[in-house]
């Protein structure tokens, strides 16, 4: 049943999806064209439109994704089409989980098509070269090996810090929805209930969160143990946002 | 026959307003119950709970000896009175996805319908009128082979041609094994095929009645007699 709620969510806000990674894709590689393997930067009419239009575009990307993730959780399952997924035999659990699936998906997915764009940039200036250089070098190589573990557990706790927040969506609107009026506004105050809350432990137990670990941090270097110690409390935190989302949605519902 | 509904007790409350008190019903099978009240009386309260949409503050419903939970919803078909369906859908994505859902959801049934109804299965729904918008969600509730109907105000937007489709359609679908239970104000149109009659008031139980017995102890219609209960 997962794999069948997953499919529709896809389905909502797919076409939309790909429509922006599409522009993007194209702009960037277009931008490449127009610079045409010319090292010096040449500050021409139409680069600078691409360019305008390449920072748009990531930032339409940005604010869709924010508001794909957070509307479609409110519009599908706590305002009228409440009435659709509420009454499907699956669990309330899958109705959740379906969604931050499908989430954490659009942003990897946005962050994969901000990278691509780079390399179609490189792609359609014609300068293999610099390709060729940085591979023929073993640069990435090194990095990796050098810093491989780094940056795999860095990406891991970016994603579990990506779940938290969302889950904190989740559970503010949840809760919100539960009141009988001011539903909104209910849901806006749980969040900011949440950041406190969060602010507080984070500030009396001296760790939490990655954003906090790499502030801390202060020259800079980002010590594992704090990683996995900021990784340790999102995930708490976002255990802990799941299971009152579920347990809000399956005993506290309150559709209009 | 089996009992089908079953309501104990069964009350919800918003802060201090009782939206039902201390309801005790029972609906067996092969039954057409109209769930009838004035605006506000709690019909769409009661179906609410009926579907786990709301959950009680006192008593228990049970949907063929089962709270509302997965296990109901898999026999539980009901029509809100709502424009619930996702705008961005078109009518053929809505028969895949209660095919997808649904394991008791017949699609030739849910075509030959929207074919009699002339709706074209491509449309989206965001392109459609009100009207036709409530035939399309009336198909989707009727096309399946439930055992237990919630049709809340299934008429109520719809012209009086398709008011006739939907009730003879309620009425195609009323099997031996299966209850439906219809909420409505508008009895006259109905009363034609309900079998049984469930008054509610102010989130009160008034009346669970027989329609004949109504028309040979009293010699008059449910909508008469309706009017009387209620009389403003």
């Amino acid at each position: 049943m997962l794999g069948k709620l997953m499919k529709y969510e896809f389905r909502s806000n797919g076409r939309l999806f790909i429509l922006i990674y599409a522009a993007i894709l194209a702009v960037a590689f277009i931008g490449g064209i127009v610079v045409n393997g010319d090292v010096r930067v040449e500050v021409s009419i139409p680069f600078l439109i691409l360019c305008l239009l390449y920072i748009l575009l990531i930032m339409t990307l940005t604010v869709i994704t924010v508001i794909v993730i957070v509307g479609r959780f409110y519009k599908n399952l706590l305002s009228q089409e409440g009435y659709l997924m509420h009454v499907l035999p699956v669990p309330a659990w899958n109705h959740v989980v379906s969604k931050l699936i499908t989430a954490v998906v659009w942003i990897a997915l946005a962050i994969a098509v901000i990278i691509l764009s780079g390399l179609l940039f490189i792609a359609g200036s014609g300068s293999f070269e610099a390709f060729r250089e940085i591979f023929q070098t073993d640069i990435i190589r090194d990095v990796f090996s050098r810093w491989g573990n780094e940056i795999a557990l860095v990406t891991a706790a970016m994603f579990v810090s990506f779940a938290r927040l969302i889950l904190q969506f989740y559970v503010s609107m949840a809760i919100g929805a539960s009141a009988s009026r001011h539903k909104i506004l209910y849901s806006f105050l749980v969040f900011i209930v949440t950041i406190v809350v969060i602010n507080v432990i984070t500030s009396l137990t001296n760790q939490g969160a990655i954003v906090q670990v790499v502030d801390a941090s202060g020259n800079g270097v980002l010590e594992n143990a704090d990683i996995i110690s900021g990784m340790v409390f999102d995930g708490i935190c976002a255990v802990i946002f799941y299971i009152l989302t579920v347990v809000f949605l399956k005993r506290r519902l309150n559709l209009e | 026959m089996s009992v089908m509904v079953k309501c104990d007790g069964l009350t919800k409350r918003y802060g201090r307003l009782t939206a039902l008190d201390n309801v005790n019903l029972s609906i067996e099978s092969g039954r057409i119950v109209g769930l009838l009240g004035p605006n506000g009386s709690g019909k769409t309260t009661l179906l609410k709970l009926a579907n786990g949409l709301l959950v009680p503050s006192d008593g228990e419903i049970l949907l063929d000896g089962n709270k509302p939970g997965v296990e109901s919803k898999r026999i539980v078909s009901y029509l809100p009175d709502a424009n619930y369906l996702p705008d961005w859908m078109a009518i053929e994505g809505l028969l895949e996805l209660f095919q997808d859902f649904y394991e008791d959801f017949d699609v030739v049934k849910a075509k030959e319908m929207l074919l009699q109804l002339n709706l074209d299965g491509s449309r989206k729904l965001k392109t459609l009128s009100k009207g036709n918008k409530e035939k399309v969600q009336l198909i989707l509730a009727m096309s399946r082979k439930a055992k237990i109907y919630f049709l809340d105000e299934p008429i109520g937007g719809v012209d009086p041609a398709a008011r006739d489709f939907i009730l003879n359609t309620i009425i195609k679908n009323y099997s031996e094994d299966a209850a439906v239970v219809i909420s409505t104000h508008l009895i006259a149109d109905i009363e034609r095929i309900l079998d049984e009659v469930v008054f509610i008031n102010q989130g009160q139980l008034v009346s669970h009645r027989i329609v004949d017995e109504i028309r040979e102890t009293e010699g008059k219609s449910v909508d008469a007699l309706f009017r009387e209960v209620f009389r403003c």
